[in-house]
């Protein structure tokens, strides 16, 4: 493979890399305060995207307001269900948890469907977005740059807010013991709420960039996104926020990669993030950048 | 005895007047899910012929039972068990789809229910199944035919092939193609293989595109082949794409398309710009354009065209009891004058008919040719 061809795939990497960390990184956080996998999350990236389409096509807002809706939505959904499905069951066995997250995704799943049907839609995209520029044959589209540029900014205001502000230190705390939280007079409930706020809206960035690139939504698109970013999650390290960076990179390097050298066995593509998935929770549990709760390091 | 005789003679007549009964046709297809709208299409023409021919010659009507199989073969299965079973319906239209359509035709014969299927190209569809029939032609005169088209036609001599290993319809209709291109003399440089319902094919195309193919042979359904189209655009590779009669079969594939699916041909069943053939066409071209206010689409007519196969089996046997006669009746229909052309059923159920390719010009898909067989 030539050079250019190389870099070209390079940048494909990145462009697929970014969208799954990002969704990510809302996976890593809930589970590190609340040890809960919330299979839900791809199904947020769903809605999200659905809201910004329903924005564009019912009330014709320009993109950039679609997106503050997607934002809002997805937040607004995100909270909803913590507050409906999740909080109830905070002291509750884990497992109830995780069957209530899988039922939560399947309640999103259909509501969309009976809303919208399942026969994909044709999501609009500005046109800036599909002009293309070469720089020495690699060729180029916004959102290629557009979005590892924005995932590693979000990333920074993320661990900005974690490191150096009292709201990021009570999340830490609550990763580290939930009950001793309360005790020392932070209301537990209300940063959890804002942990699921700030997951649902990266996913719902996430879900809007993956719109753009793949133009055709429909409401299973989340779940398979899901599953892989999870996967994603716990190969860089599940509760670790540059983790999940890191996993959603090397899953979408590898993804691309392996088609980009194999392409007749493209078919199996999907496989590889459950292979990273087995191939982790055999020899190294916690992740590449393994948290020890213990010391818990967000 | 009197009595007796008083009594047949009430029997016989209420009889009589319960003899103009209901006909039950059941209809398998995708009304939702990832091919929901070819579902949506076909049902718009079985509704349509419906209201245009509702009786059969002796005067029962004809009732469409319509199951939806969400774009999948274990409901196309069970829908086809409730229709046998419980709606307990004379013959089957459906599935759309070669994998669905494959799920049931077993069924079919094990019912001894007349099976039709509109537009189920795959070649294992009616092999060995003596009740399944169609109103398409199989993969095997499609590949050939677009085989035919890139390398004679248009001189293109070296080709890379995009699969989806979840359709049968896809694998077949490749491998059909494969063995007709080489046969003539063209290259198969590459053959990738998608899986439906993926969305980034960048890594794929630009490995073809190193390999510089002059053609992109793509048997997919809409929403992959317009995400092929568009991404390979963005790529800079402009091979010539071909597709195959799932190409144009949702509106999204000219939505999402642009302009970059312009140039883009494939092979089909029928165009509603061809020259129409018979009196049938063009009655029920007009008709549809009547009621939906746009042109036939492929998936309609040959809708439309298996419940007319049908209708004939069944008149032809004087009425819909005798399911083995009615099946018979279709398997021997030729020079059939249906909606949308002239069919012929040969010895394998399979339907004997031209092909038509039709090219994208403008954003719009353009009729260019009609291939006999």
């Amino acid at each position: 493979m030539d050079l250019v061809t190389f870099l070209q795939q390079i940048i494909n990497s990145f462009s697929v890399g970014s969208m799954y960390a990002l969704i990510a990184i809302g996976y890593t956080m809930v589970y590190g305060v609340l040890r809960l996998i919330n299979f839900a999350h791809g199904d947020i990236m769903m809605v999200g995207v659905y809201f910004a389409f329903f924005a564009m096509s019912v009330f014709a807002l320009p993109f950039g307001f679609a997106v503050i809706v997607a934002v809002g939505g997805a937040i607004l959904v995100g909270v909803l269900i913590d507050k409906i499905a999740y909080k109830p069951l905070r002291t509750a066995p884990r497992i109830s948890l995780l069957i209530t997250a899988i039922g939560m995704s399947f309640f999103l799943e259909n509501i969309v469907n009976v809303l919208y049907g399942s026969t994909p839609v044709a999501f609009d995209v500005p046109d800036f977005f599909s002009d293309t520029f070469t720089i020495s044959g690699v060729i180029f589209t916004p959102t290629v740059i557009i979005v590892p540029i924005v995932t590693l900014l979000l990333l920074a205001c993320i661990l900005y807010v974690l490191y150096r502000t009292k709201y990021g230190m009570a999340i830490r705390a609550l990763a580290f013991d939930i009950e001793t939280v309360n005790l020392m007079g932070i209301d537990a409930n209300k940063i959890i709420m804002l942990v699921f706020a700030v997951g649902s809206g990266l996913a719902a960035v996430g879900g809007v960039f993956w719109a753009i690139n793949y133009p055709a939504i429909e409401p299973l698109m989340g779940v398979l996104i899901g599953l892989k970013a999870f996967a994603a999650a716990v190969l860089g390290g599940i509760g670790s926020v540059a983790g999940a960076l890191l996993g959603g990179f090397i899953l979408g390097f590898t993804e691309v990669m392996f088609v980009a050298f194999m392409p007749e066995y493209g078919g199996y593509k999907d496989a590889i993030a459950f292979v990273f998935l087995i191939l982790v929770l055999l020899f190294r549990p916690t992740g590449i950048m393994g948290i020890n709760f213990e010391k818990s390091r967000f | 005895m009197r009595k007796l005789a008083t009594l047949a003679t009430s029997v016989a007549l209420l009889a009589s007047v319960a003899v103009a009964k209901e006909v039950k046709i059941g209809v398998v297809m995708p009304m939702s899910g990832p091919i929901g709208a070819f579902g949506q299409y076909a049902d718009k023409g079985l509704k349509l012929i419906n209201e245009m021919v509702p009786t059969l010659k002796n005067g029962d009507t004809i009732k469409l039972v319509l199951v939806d199989n969400k774009s999948d073969k274990i409901e196309s299965a069970n829908g086809m068990q409730r229709l046998i079973s419980k709606e307990k319906v004379s013959a089957v239209i459906g599935a759309l789809t070669s994998t669905n359509t494959m799920a049931i035709t077993k069924m079919a014969d094990d019912n001894k229910i007349p099976m039709v299927a509109p537009v189920a190209t795959n070649v294992l569809v009616t092999k060995n199944r003596s009740f399944v029939s169609r109103a398409c032609f199989n993969d095997n005169f499609q590949g050939v035919v677009a085989a035919n088209y890139l390398y004679k036609d248009l001189g293109l001599k070296t080709a890379a092939i995009i699969v989806d290993s979840k359709s049968d319809y896809s694998i077949g209709l490749s491998n059909a193609f494969k063995k007709a291109y080489k046969k003539l003399g063209g290259k198969i440089l590459k053959k990738a293989i998608i899986t439906a319902g993926d969305s980034d094919f960048k890594a794929i195309l630009s490995n073809l595109k190193t390999l510089k193919p002059e053609v992109v042979y793509m048997p997919l359904y809409s929403k992959e082949a317009v995400l092929v189209i568009t991404q390979a655009a963005q790529l800079g590779f402009t091979p010539k794409f071909m597709g195959s009669d799932g190409l144009a079969g949702d509106k999204i594939f000219f939505k999402l398309g642009k302009s970059a699916i312009n140039g883009t041909s494939n092979t089909d069943l029928f165009s509603a710009d061809a020259p129409t053939t018979t009196k049938t066409s063009k009655a029920y071209f007009d008709a549809y354009k009547k009621k939906y206010g746009e042109k036939v689409h492929p998936f309609a007519a040959l809708s439309a065209d298996t419940y007319l196969m049908i209708v004939e089996g069944m008149n032809q046997c004087g009425g819909a009891d005798d399911t083995v006669c009615v099946n018979k009746a279709i398997r021997g229909l030729k020079g059939f004058e249906a909606a949308s052309g002239i069919i012929t059923i040969d010895e394998n159920g399979d339907a004997v008919r031209s092909a038509v390719v039709n090219t994208v010009k403008d954003g719009k898909l353009v009729f260019t040719k009609t291939v006999n067989p």
